[in-house]
């Protein structure tokens, strides 16, 4: 909306364009399901959809938290809680992410609102590499998956956390606060009549926001998971390190629900249990949905440069948890 | 985008969402659990939304009351800032159509296709015991237990005993299994979980039929080599419409 309202008078809005889509949608709607009755067009659709009914009650979730945040915990509070030196305030951050039951797609919102609250970003981001792998749910889960595999919960609650805070302490290290969008730092202003206008209008923007960049994660899911050929993990058998390459990689493309994951992990039976642990400790870190919400919560030469760290740390951590719980096998 | 057609697609969403919802087409996306969130999610959306445009309509009021007593043009301190950063937002518009106009069906023969080797794993590589069948003749079973059971169980209890099982046709090469997929949370996790199956004519149904049929195990059939994938001889079977959750969990 610009400033001038006369000129904004005369030009076509974003709200008539989208009454226009809608008419053209409607009139075009049998051609678009015929379009769309190809086998693998239809289960593309179909994951999309289901990677958005599936994510969106958890951004929703973020969102809310986020706005709480920002209308009721004071600056002040937050920075009485966590540790001055962000070299303990990581760990902090990364065992809090505990508390917090969801996806990936929760904790994003919820980390940009740390931030802008005055939390060093490496603190934030601590927290947001934790939260969706080492919460109760997702533990509980990998339990179940792996019946009678204690060591697979230990060695993924020990990778993850691990990712989460060598991500932290790396990026308070050598992270610069001029990759962030200023949009990421910046606050909203305050909305005159109080807390609760703040609260529904930062949880409303985040969540326009982040949703379209959501919606961005689920086409790239959908069109990778019927893309991608599953015969490849068969190609790779037995062996280790192409194994940790390959299911490392799927754990980016396929971007699962983190608690559903380690159902999938299970179901690759023809790998050994090292690449698997792998697979379950990159995919909350890093995946293509989670990329996608990171551009546009913070911005594109953010994501540019944590994604590929995130993967490399997850790796690693992934790789060490397993040597050390799983062993070779 | 303006402020007022980001509050129309969060209006759509949040409708798309809590629609699914409530008409429980929902389960052809997540598992069943997931009914409340999204009840709660589409309604939180709708809420935001309406709260804005009546915020929105409250301070146009003002304004205009503000510049007929000779204030001039002064906007709203909420115009404005979401100018150029909401371009993403026209993405919502998606789903909403997808949901609305496409309601994509629940995934079918192609997934299983498209899935390769990925099968249900043994718990251990060692024989487990199962709980004891109930008594009936044929016994229902979903196609998760039975592969489980011919996979790995102590006592064969499946062998010698009619199963009725529930799934949909599919054909891979010259072979006609059964086919059930089994999600965890969403769709986009879903595995399958298969029986090869012969008799009955079962070859000359086309993928995706929806089928009840009695089958009788053939013993030894399931194996490390084959995936675990059982192979059962059909008995009889029945035509049925496709269940209104086609995941088995």
């Amino acid at each position: 909306m610009t400033t001038i309202v006369d000129r904004d008078k005369r030009r076509i809005t974003s709200v008539e364009v989208l009454c226009a889509l809608l008419v053209i949608a409607l009139v075009g709607h049998t051609w678009l399901a015929d379009l769309l009755d190809v086998p693998a067009l239809r289960t593309g659709a179909t994951v999309f959809v289901a990677v958005c009914a599936q994510a969106l009650p958890f951004l929703v979730l973020g969102v809310l938290i986020s706005g709480a945040i920002a209308a009721f915990v004071p600056a002040k509070a937050l920075r009485a809680v966590l540790p001055r030196n962000p070299v303990l305030a990581v760990p902090v951050a990364g065992a809090a992410g505990v508390a917090l039951p969801g996806c990936e797609c929760a904790s994003v919102p919820v980390a940009r609102r740390l931030m802008q609250q005055g939390v060093a970003p490496s603190v934030a981001l601590a927290f947001l590499l934790a939260a969706p792998a080492v919460n109760p749910v997702v533990l509980v889960a990998t339990a179940v998956a792996f019946p009678g595999q204690p060591e697979m919960v230990a060695a993924r609650f020990a990778g993850s956390l691990a990712t989460a805070i060598t991500t932290g302490w790396l990026w308070a290290k050598f992270g610069k606060n001029s990759w962030f969008a200023s949009k990421a730092l910046t606050r909203l202003p305050e909305q005159d009549g109080g807390r609760w206008p703040t609260f529904a209008e930062t949880a409303r923007h985040d969540l326009v926001e982040a949703g379209g960049f959501l919606v961005l994660g689920g086409i790239t899911a959908a069109v990778l998971n019927v893309a991608v050929p599953t015969s490849l993990l068969s190609a790779v058998g037995g062996n280790m390190v192409l194994g940790v390459v390959v299911l490392s990689l799927l754990a980016v493309v396929l971007a699962l629900c983190s608690e559903a994951d380690a159902f999938v992990a299970a179901s690759l039976t023809t790998m050994p249990l090292l690449p698997r642990l792998v697979f379950l400790v990159v995919g909350p870190a890093v995946d293509v949905k989670l990329i996608a919400l990171q551009v546009g919560t913070f911005g594109r030469s953010f994501a540019l440069r944590f994604a590929p760290l995130t993967f490399a740390v997850a790796i690693t951590c992934g790789v060490i948890a397993g040597a050390v719980f799983v062993g070779g096998a | 985008m303006r402020r007022e057609t980001q509050n129309i697609l969060l209006l759509l969403l949040g409708g798309a969402l809590l629609k699914i919802a409530i008409t429980g087409d929902y389960l052809r996306y997540v598992k069943a659990s997931q009914q409340p969130w999204l009840i709660a999610a589409g309604a939180v959306m709708l809420a935001l939304a309406v709260t804005a445009i009546a915020r929105d309509i409250r301070t146009a009021h003002a304004n205009e009351s503000q510049a007929e007593s000779g204030h001039g043009h002064d906007h709203g301190h909420d115009h404005g800032h979401d100018h150029g950063h909401a371009r993403s937002a026209w993405l919502l518009l998606l789903p909403v159509l997808a949901i609305l106009l496409v309601a994509p069906p629940a995934l079918g023969a192609d997934s299983v296709t498209r899935a390769g080797n990925r099968a249900p794993a043994p718990p251990a590589d060692d024989l487990v015991d199962f709980p004891a069948l109930p008594s009936t003749s044929p016994v229902d079973d979903t196609l998760s237990d039975f592969n489980a059971r011919a996979g790995w169980d102590r006592a064969h209890s499946l062998e010698n005993r009619p199963v009725r099982l529930t799934g949909f046709v599919v054909h891979k090469g010259a072979d006609t299994y059964l086919a059930r997929l089994v999600i965890a949370c969403c769709a986009a996790d879903a595995f399958p979980v298969t029986v090869k199956v012969t008799g009955a004519d079962v070859e000359s149904l086309p993928d995706d039929t929806w089928l009840q049929a009695t089958v009788l195990l053939v013993p030894g059939s399931s194996t490390r080599a084959n995936d675990w994938t059982p192979s059962a001889t059909v008995e009889a079977l029945r035509h049925i419409k496709e269940p209104t959750d086609a995941y088995e969990y």
